[in-house]
């Protein structure tokens, strides 16, 4: 149970750092776009 | 679905004092902290509308000065979006999805924690950006509405800067709100509880923790852009200096159009457990609507622009924009049928969680018609900024939001407090609500049409009936909720037990495993994985 326990919460904390780093891309994206002229 | 529900009652001991709640990384607890929060929240930002209704009841300048009405008009908005709607439907997710799916608790509770004691601060943020403008040297009030639109937000004063940070401290609670949910969806899901078993709350709120993991980032970049425009010297948004004010129409709008879906999907799903229990029939379609709300999730990312079809886009553009909103209505009308096919030839019922979940069929498929009437280009071009827009936006806000909370709340608190409401005093505030709501946005259609702007605090004696009208209505609508309020009251305090299962519809179709637990649930539920089979 313990060594599952452990694996799930690996798994856990795998998913949400991808999701945080996604998150994190996004947050930049606004300054990458307007570096590339788009809307402008 | 039959279960094997194990949990531990011997261990159900909980912390007591204020750390039980500062510390909490209890599911339940947060998720009533969430709530709490958001019944507050309800109360100040509808403090603020009936101050707006107030000075429209009549022509002229009664009680707010211009400045002060764009100031609680733009707090209202951000109050309700921010403070009441996403924290209730966080709530309810804390509550109700680890139970759903049989997991011990969240993912990550102390992200859980963190995400929920972020909000006090943002909210004292925002009551700071209304005050710092009336002290010596705060500028002009933040009076640009909830959308923060340059040149306007360049010119406000400090409380900008209040309500930018509120914006902050807020995208980062929902981040790791988002990110929490999501993770727990996908990893802690009980064995044998597969995908196309979830209740469709759980399916509506994965959906809306990646709509916010996706959106919420660009609205960050984007206001902090503007204080960059505002304090560092940059010109992103600032056309003087060779920025574009459009640009940030369209990073706002990029969050700000599926914003509306994270408001709304909650409540779709809340829908769908409601519907099939006061119905006694599974839910019609389970797998399609479960597709049509991904389509919508898809669909709702890509038609931002069509807030903003007057600032001279190309005609392509805007083609585009209009035909990619009017598709919208095709997987919203799909899980509008599915939910009155649901109800067709069931055995039907009508508590209070029904009777707000037929009505939110009604109204927001009303919202949904005079949505299709914006998505027209050439017509928009009329209603834009008019009261048809504010008249539109309340109806799908209110029922397809907000309404879907109350069923929501109507149909959990026995599971949450252990005790029936009271169904009589539920009705009561069912009817005072609808009718209330409809008398104050109804008649906004019609002075919209005729011509009367948004976001001006006076205006021409012409529309003063619809007005008055306008006002009495949000009055009774304000006073409504202090009869919610008396019943979740009464029910925390005591009433008639309830049972593990409250409803007697409430295993049919695709129920969660909320319901193999008592009433209310122990502290720590499923600290044995169930067998779902």
């Amino acid at each position: 149970m313990k060594e599952h326990d452990d694996s799930v919460r690996k798994s856990n904390i795998r998913l949400a750092l991808i999701l945080g780093a996604v998150a994190l891309l996004l947050a930049a994206w606004p300054l990458y776009m307007l570096r590339g002229g788009l809307g402008s | 679905m039959s279960t094997e529900a194990i949990h531990d009652e011997h261990h159900d001991h909980k912390p007591s004092g204020i750390g039980r709640w500062l510390f909490s990384t209890n599911h339940k607890d947060i998720g009533t902290m969430y709530l709490v929060f958001a019944l507050v929240m309800l109360f100040l930002g509808g403090a603020s509308a009936m101050l707006l209704r107030a000075e429209l009841f009549e022509p002229g300048l009664q009680i707010l000065d211009p400045d002060t009405y764009n100031n609680l008009l733009t707090n209202h908005a951000l109050l309700m979006v921010f403070g009441v709607v996403m924290p209730a439907a966080a709530g309810m997710a804390n509550w109700m999805i680890p139970m759903m799916i049989g997991a011990p608790d969240m993912a990550l509770p102390r992200l859980n924690n963190l995400s929920f004691w972020l909000l006090p601060f943002a909210a004292l943020m925002l009551t700071m950006s209304m005050v710092v403008p009336h002290l010596p040297g705060g500028g002009t009030p933040i009076n640009t509405g909830w959308t923060l639109y340059p040149p306007l937000s360049l010119q406000a004063g400090m409380g900008m800067d209040f309500a930018i940070f509120t914006l902050h401290i807020l995208g980062i609670s929902s981040i790791m709100a988002s990110i929490n949910i999501v993770t727990t969806i996908v990893n802690m899901r009980a064995p044998g509880m597969t995908w196309f078993k979830l209740p469709l709350f759980v399916w509506a709120w994965l959906l809306t923790g990646l709509l916010l993991i996706m959106i919420m980032p660009v609205l960050a970049g984007g206001v902090t852009m503007l204080l960059f425009d505002r304090h560092f010297g940059t010109a992103f948004f600032d056309a003087a200096g060779g920025g574009d004010p459009v640009l940030f129409q369209h990073l706002f709008w990029f969050f700000g159009h599926p914003e509306v879906y994270v408001l709304l999907l909650p409540s779709i799903g809340m829908l769908g457990m409601v519907v099939p229990t006061f119905s006694r029939k599974p839910l019609f379609a389970y797998k399609p609507l479960v597709y049509s709300m991904i389509c919508l999730t898809a669909l709702g990312m890509v038609v931002w622009a069509h807030h903003q079809y007057t600032v001279g886009m190309s005609q392509a553009v805007t083609t585009y924009f209009m035909i990619g909103t009017i598709l919208i209505s095709i997987p919203v009308g799909y899980m509008l049928f599915s939910f009155i096919f649901t109800m067709w030839r069931g055995s039907m019922t009508f508590e209070t969680p029904m009777l707000f979940a037929v009505a939110i069929v009604l109204m927001f498929s009303f919202a949904g018609v005079t949505g299709v009437m914006l998505a027209v280009v050439p017509a928009d071009l009329q209603y834009h900024d008019t009261y048809f827009v504010v008249a539109h936006f309340h109806y799908a806000l209110i029922p397809g939001a907000l309404f879907g909370i109350y069923a929501g709340v109507f149909y959990w608190l026995p599971k949450w407090t252990g005790h029936m409401y009271d169904e009589r005093l539920g009705k009561i505030f069912f009817w005072w609500t609808t009718i209330s709501f409809n008398l104050t946005f109804f008649v906004q259609h019609f002075v919209g049409l005729a011509g009367m702007p948004r976001r001006i605090s006076d205006y021409s004696p012409v529309f003063t009936r619809f007005n008055e009208i306008s006002s009495i209505g949000a009055f009774a609508f304000g006073a409504s909720h202090l009869l919610f309020l008396w019943i979740i009251i009464k029910t925390v305090r005591g009433g008639k037990k309830a049972g593990a299962k409250p409803w007697e519809g409430s295993q049919v179709g695709t129920p969660g495993l909320e319901w193999t637990l008592p009433s209310p649930p122990p502290f720590h539920s499923f600290s044995t994985p169930p067998m779902v089979k």
